[in-house]
């Protein structure tokens, strides 16, 4: 569970959430071992391990190699290729929108429960004020009773 | 700041890339529009031994680069200065 936070974590807060708008594009990634990787980015993780398919794989000699699915570890990532149609801003927008409507979210229930809180506080010490008057015209019934008596 | 801007990085293994700085991040991960990558190689004659530097230009129109690989970041150098 705290991995996948941190997961989390990484793609709203760096760039990798402008990485996750690749996803379901063509595109190159090129290698830190100067090979490479042309295909469909299936899934990008917040550790920018990148999963495509229908690849083709050029190292830097030349030579070309196609695998039907690519796996690639972040660290190995030197480049990666933006499309043309991708529309960055909205793409980022996206994912600030979401990382503050979750933080929006947890505010809002902290909030709540302070307030349920201090109106429960609130109604005790009414409670105890209603009490304690009733004692007091008690009291004060039983005096002038005794004060009639007399 | 230099946000839009044309910048010069300088990236591990004798690169270097000019382009225009659309965003970044506290990896240095860049996205740079318009980029020009140099990559410069140093070969050596074999009978002369005198070193022979080579470099390689490559134009790209949208970048994404991993912040692990940048070195340096600075206002474009005229080449010359």
């Amino acid at each position: 569970m705290a991995a996948a936070a941190r997961e989390n974590y990484y793609i709203k807060n760096t760039l990798i959430c402008l990485l996750k708008a690749v996803e379901g594009k063509v595109t190159t990634v090129e290698l830190r071992n100067e090979n490479t990787v042309t295909g469909r980015v299936d899934h990008v993780d917040g550790y920018m391990n990148i999963s495509m398919s229908n690849v083709c794989y050029k190292s830097y000699r030349g030579n070309v190699t196609n695998f039907d699915s690519f796996f690639v570890q972040g660290i190995n990532v030197r480049y990666v290729h933006i499309p043309d149609e991708i529309d960055m801003r909205k793409a980022m927008e996206k994912y600030i929108k979401l990382e503050s409507d979750a933080q929006n979210k947890v505010q809002k229930r902290i909030r709540d429960a302070a307030m349920k809180k201090i109106k429960k506080r609130q109604e005790a010490v009414l409670k105890a004020e209603k009490k304690q008057e009733e004692k007091e015209e008690t009291v004060k019934q039983s005096t002038d009773k005794v004060a009639d008596q007399t | 700041m230099s946000l839009d801007e044309r910048i010069y990085v300088k990236m591990r293994n004798e690169r270097e890339l000019r382009g225009r700085l659309h965003a970044y991040d506290q990896h240095l991960n860049m996205i740079l529009g318009d980029v020009e990558e140099t990559v410069t190689t140093v070969e050596i004659d074999e009978e002369t031994y005198e070193e022979i530097y080579k470099s390689t230009k490559r134009n790209i129109p949208m970048l994404f680069v991993r912040g692990d690989g940048v070195i340096l970041v600075s206002p474009p150098m005229r080449t010359g200065t």
